[in-house]
């Protein structure tokens, strides 16, 4: 008898996306590094079931999935507060669980962040695509899990129950300051833009996604000094539209672009915008070197 | 050469800023030159028409001692051999069927459609940069004389194989998608198979010419 398990979605608004820690080899082929939007938050759901840091996890956004799990294994959820129930029980998040029978696992009101990760103590039965496990738009079908969809997975011998300490996990907050360094064309921008830049409560505009978000309040009356030519971007890289728009490139990013490159988030700083949502709104800090 | 801070887990190398065969093969050379040697910190590179992206491990080494290291490459740079880029022939047919702007690039450039065509396959064009979709080879530079600007507004759907103009670039797309280049004809040639394990037929600073075929080999060249 085997002892798969599998991982059904019986429903979700958005789909539930597989993703690890990106796909590095080919940017110079144009292909984005993916990757869990809060690589942080998807690190710790790895260590908490004994897996390495990469390890393929499933990244859930915003409220509504339900998830069935077949059989015996262990699990840990980490990253946004989605109001995570085990059987219609509420479930702590950010340690190991031991999921005994058949479940479902459903993800209710996000309370703060906006995407929850859930690594298994086992491997996926899953084939990576370009040496990565990251759900790359319909070029990964497999990676990409919508209403009715599975995986199965082989549990690994179970591992002692551990708790990520309060005091280190992330907090998300709808109303943050986001680090950056300059960008490669930040002295193309007038004194008046860069006060602009750095005085305004940005929101973040709702066609926001995994690629990008916009921002409102951009520069008004803006005029591209000199056509750009196409050089590389990268997650965290922020861009001046020709409309003056600002938009802040994320995971699924393409890997190049023709704008001004006015200022760059930092690193840890991705993961905390990973968690924000349409509404939420920033300030920028320009850090030194 | 300038060096800045893309964030704080790459650099980005910009050349002089300008669309050319020479600046171009510059990139492609530096990004050889670190790929021959011992860089475990880096990550990945993203060749660009005239700057070089590196991305780096920030747990292995920082900003600073990364530019020192790239820096003191560029002083080899001088002895580096000769290149000896690959040279793809590509078949394209410029039938009516598949060259369905070639009316606008007539009314752009004032040139017949035999014109177009043969400036558009006496050039070897270089890969300047790839991008923009999975396998997009950024091609050029394109002849003066056929300067063509893109779509007012973009075709919903371009299909899969479609050569097209933009500016001074010529490209083809690996697969159906949205776009505004002005489209002048069509390739067999399958640029970008996800099925494969190298699903990438171009790199940057290789070489390409198109040469045209009849609506018939269009059709046969698929065996």
């Amino acid at each position: 008898m085997s002892n798969l398990v599998k991982f059904q979605i019986v429903k979700s608004p958005f789909s539930v996306t597989i993703q690890d820690a990106g796909r590095f080899g080919f940017l110079e082929q144009g292909i984005p590094i993916s990757g869990a939007m809060d690589l942080k938050s998807a690190t710790i759901a790895n260590q908490l079931v004994e897996k390495p840091d990469d390890n393929p996890v499933l990244e859930i956004t915003l409220s509504g999935t339900e998830i069935s799990i077949s059989g015996k294994c262990q699990i840990a959820i980490t990253g946004a507060n989605l109001s995570p129930r085990l059987n219609n029980k509420p479930i702590s998040t950010w340690q190991t669980i031991s999921i005994k029978k058949p479940s479902i696992i459903s993800f209710g009101k996000a309370v703060s962040g906006s995407r929850a990760y859930l690594a298994f103590n086992g491997t996926f039965n899953l084939k990576p695509w370009l040496g990565s496990f990251s759900a790359f738009g319909n070029l990964t079908p497999a990676l990409v899990l919508k209403n009715g969809d599975s995986i199965e997975g082989l549990p690994s011998t179970s591992v002692s129950k551990k708790i990520y300490p309060e005091k280190y996990r992330s907090t998300f907050h709808n109303s943050q300051k986001i680090k950056v360094w300059k960008g490669p064309e930040f002295d193309n921008f007038s004194k008046k833009q860069i006060d602009h830049f750095l005085k305004t409560d940005f929101k973040i505009a709702p066609n926001s996604n995994r690629m990008g978000y916009n921002l409102t309040k951009g520069f008004k009356n803006y005029k591209q000094k000199n056509e750009l030519i196409s050089s590389g971007v990268l997650p965290g890289t922020i861009q001046v539209t020709n409309s003056g728009h600002l938009a802040i490139l994320m995971r699924d990013a393409q890997t190049t672009g023709g704008y001004p490159r006015i200022a760059h988030v930092l690193g840890d700083d991705i993961n905390k915008l990973a968690q924000m949502k349409a509404g939420d709104e920033i300030f920028f800090e320009i850090v030194s070197l | 050469m300038k060096i800045f801070p893309l964030g704080d887990s790459a650099l980005l190398v910009n050349f002089e800023q300008s669309i050319s065969p020479e600046i171009n093969r510059k990139v492609t050379q530096l990004q050889k030159q670190i790929a021959a040697a011992y860089f475990p910190e880096i990550e990945f590179m993203i060749p660009a028409f005239c700057s070089l992206t590196i991305g780096y491990s920030k747990s292995k080494t920082t900003f600073s001692k990364l530019k020192k290291r790239v820096l003191a490459l560029k002083v080899q740079q001088a002895n580096s051999e000769k290149e000896n880029p690959i040279l793809h022939k590509i078949p394209v047919c410029y039938a009516p069927t598949y060259s369905i702007d070639i009316q606008e690039v007539t009314n752009q450039t004032n040139l017949s459609k035999e014109e177009i065509i043969e400036l558009h396959t006496s050039q070897i064009f270089q890969v300047y940069m790839m991008g923009f979709l999975p396998g997009f080879a950024y091609l050029g530079s394109v002849p003066k004389q056929l300067f063509t600007k893109r779509k007012d507004i973009p075709r919903k759907r371009v299909e899969k194989g479609s050569v097209g103009l933009a500016g001074l670039q010529t490209g083809i797309y690996p697969m159906e998608s949205p776009g505004g280049w002005q489209i002048i004809g069509r390739t067999p040639v399958e640029v970008f198979d996800v099925k494969k394990e190298q699903p990438f037929y171009f790199k940057t600073g290789d070489q390409v010419q198109f040469y045209p075929v009849s609506k018939k080999e269009f059709d046969n060249y698929k065996k």
